[in-house]
């Protein structure tokens, strides 16, 4: 049985393009396409995915309260979001929202698909951007940052030392 | 020109008029004021003439000059330019202290006084005091016009008369000019933040799906070799353009938020995959500093990225002693300095020399590198 998608973005042009791609997998069955988060809701209750790979911002109903609403009524259904932002003011409520993983709209087609078979099998392996990664970890770090990688406080004050 | 006696109507007439042309010519404040000075001294039968322009605490620039004594003129100007020191010029003093209550003064040149004190054998062409003509706008101190001649003789009433009023249209000028320039950034800034918008929505957008695309089609021709290499290089161009605009759209974009550096250069190590420390106190820089900081942040992150061979790097701004310390450092490779010349290390010179800082690289083989900048 392959795993089977819904996709979601206002963008017609990269639906189109997800679904030729994603079709030319044998393990994968684009059941859905959407292009905003109620339409997306309401297909996902109907079809119930085992994947959405879901845009992140839309207009009416955006991908992450799309995802908050998603997780509660479908809790089996994995969600990744695709979107060009990075900006922490999207991921960490991504993340929050219970979405598995975070791609950007920049990554190598065939590293979206990896993404979308570990993430269907329960795997966290490649459900992160690295820069969605580095993101993450920056504001997770402590005050300090991550600092102490570097060198330490002392190390960092002193004058140019010869 | 023809000659009028300097107390007439028409030769009053015919100086205003020449002057309010010269103003109204350009947009560029330098070239309208050398322009605009060169006409006045030739029309007073006047031998030199300076013209400074003030901005904010001490600032001073000479905008611009005509004809100064060799002991004014002397490297580049240097006399004339120097901000230590300047506490003693006469004219400026009164000026900034509201004690220039005339419109036109003759007041003793302190820097004529220093040159010949330097070099008692300075040649000062004989000029020992200047008129000073302060330049106003709505009350506000935006710079002084100097006028001298050898055996500097007393202006006329009218000529005291046409100088306030030329003073005016000056200021009036140079106020004009700088809401000029203000209005042409703003609408750069628009424009920009615009083009950002379209390349994000649009452009980007197609370029994924034409990504995508040439992957499927990779995918679909796996007995047709000709069309796989064909759909394989149609998905390689693809990603790269897709970076491209990637980093387009970001330069483009304005920066916003409370700490509009530490966060761009954040974003910027992030976009490259780097694991950025930054710290950065916000500090009330100017603007021109803030964006030399920022691109040479920016260049210094590349570097790193490319170079150092290493995802960390730490980026500090603090104050040290009454100075701004601005640190780039990273525990990578090192050796920079074999290539002291590249490109990238020479425009950060030159943009740290821009904002008057003092640039210096620590680097030794396999033990990182630091640049700071003071």
């Amino acid at each position: 049985m392959p795993t089977t998608v819904l996709l979601v973005d206002d963008h017609n042009v990269v639906l189109k393009g997800l679904r030729f791609f994603l079709e030319t997998k044998a393990d994968l069955h684009v059941v859905g396409m959407a292009n905003d988060g109620k339409e997306a809701y309401a297909l996902a209750m109907d079809v119930r995915p085992d994947v959405i790979v879901m845009d992140v911002i839309m207009p009416g109903q955006n991908g992450i309260v799309t995802t908050e609403q998603l997780k509660k009524d479908l809790p089996d259904t994995k969600i990744i979001m695709l979107t060009s932002s990075a900006e922490k003011e999207h991921v960490i409520p991504a993340i929050r929202a219970g979405a598995d993983g975070y791609q950007l709209k920049d990554i190598d087609p065939d590293y979206l698909y990896e993404t979308i078979v570990h993430v269907a099998s329960g795997e966290r392996e490649h459900a992160l951007h690295p820069q969605v990664a580095s993101q993450l970890m920056t504001h997770v770090a402590t005050d300090d940052g991550p600092m102490h990688l570097l060198f330490s406080r002392q190390e960092k004050r002193k004058p140019f030392a010869k | 020109m023809k000659k009028f006696p300097t107390h007439s109507y028409d030769y009053l007439l015919h100086v205003q008029r020449e002057i309010s042309e010269t103003l109204n010519e350009s947009t560029d404040i330098y070239e309208t004021l050398q322009s605009c000075l060169e006409k006045l001294l030739k029309m007073m039968n006047l031998s030199t003439g300076w013209i400074f322009l003030l901005y904010n605490h001490d600032d001073y620039e000479l905008a611009s000059y005509h004809q100064l004594p060799p002991a004014l003129n002397k490297n580049d100007q240097a006399i004339m330019k120097q901000q230590e020191g300047c506490s003693d010029c006469y004219c400026l003093n009164r000026y900034r202290e509201g004690r220039l209550a005339q419109a036109v003064q003759s007041i003793r040149c302190a820097r004529l006084s220093d040159a010949l004190s330097l070099d008692k054998h300075a040649d000062t062409n004989g000029l020992t005091h200047h008129a000073s003509v302060p330049l106003t706008v709505r009350g506000s101190k935006v710079g002084l016009l100097n006028l001298a001649t050898p055996g500097m003789r007393d202006f006329e009433k009218e000529e005291l008369l046409l100088l306030e009023s030329i003073a005016f249209q000056i200021g009036a000028t140079v106020e004009r000019i700088r809401l000029y320039h203000k209005q042409s950034d703003l609408l750069i800034t628009k424009e920009r933040t615009r083009l950002a918008r379209d390349l994000h929505d649009s452009v980007k957008q197609k370029l994924f799906a034409l990504s995508l695309t040439s992957k499927g089609i990779e995918a679909l021709s796996k007995d047709l070799p000709a069309i796989t290499d064909a759909a394989k290089d149609v998905g390689t161009l693809s990603q790269e353009a897709l970076q491209e605009m990637q980093s387009l759209i970001w330069q483009l974009r304005p920066e916003h938020g409370e700490d509009p550096l530490a966060d761009t250069l954040e974003k910027h190590a992030l976009r490259l995959g780097l694991r950025p420390f930054i710290q950065c106190r916000t500090l009330p820089l100017t603007e021109t500093v803030n964006e030399s900081l920022t691109k040479i942040g920016q260049e210094a992150i590349y570097n790193v990225f490319k170079h150092a061979e290493t995802d960390q790097l730490s980026i500090v701004l603090d104050t040290v002693d009454e100075g701004v310390v601005f640190e780039i450092s990273d525990p990578g490779v090192g050796g920079a300095f074999p290539h002291p010349s590249r490109l990238g290390m020479k425009s950060m010179q030159e943009r740290a020399e821009q904002i008057g800082a003092d640039f210096t690289v620590t680097s030794r083989t396999e033990q990182g590198q630091k640049l700071r900048f003071a």
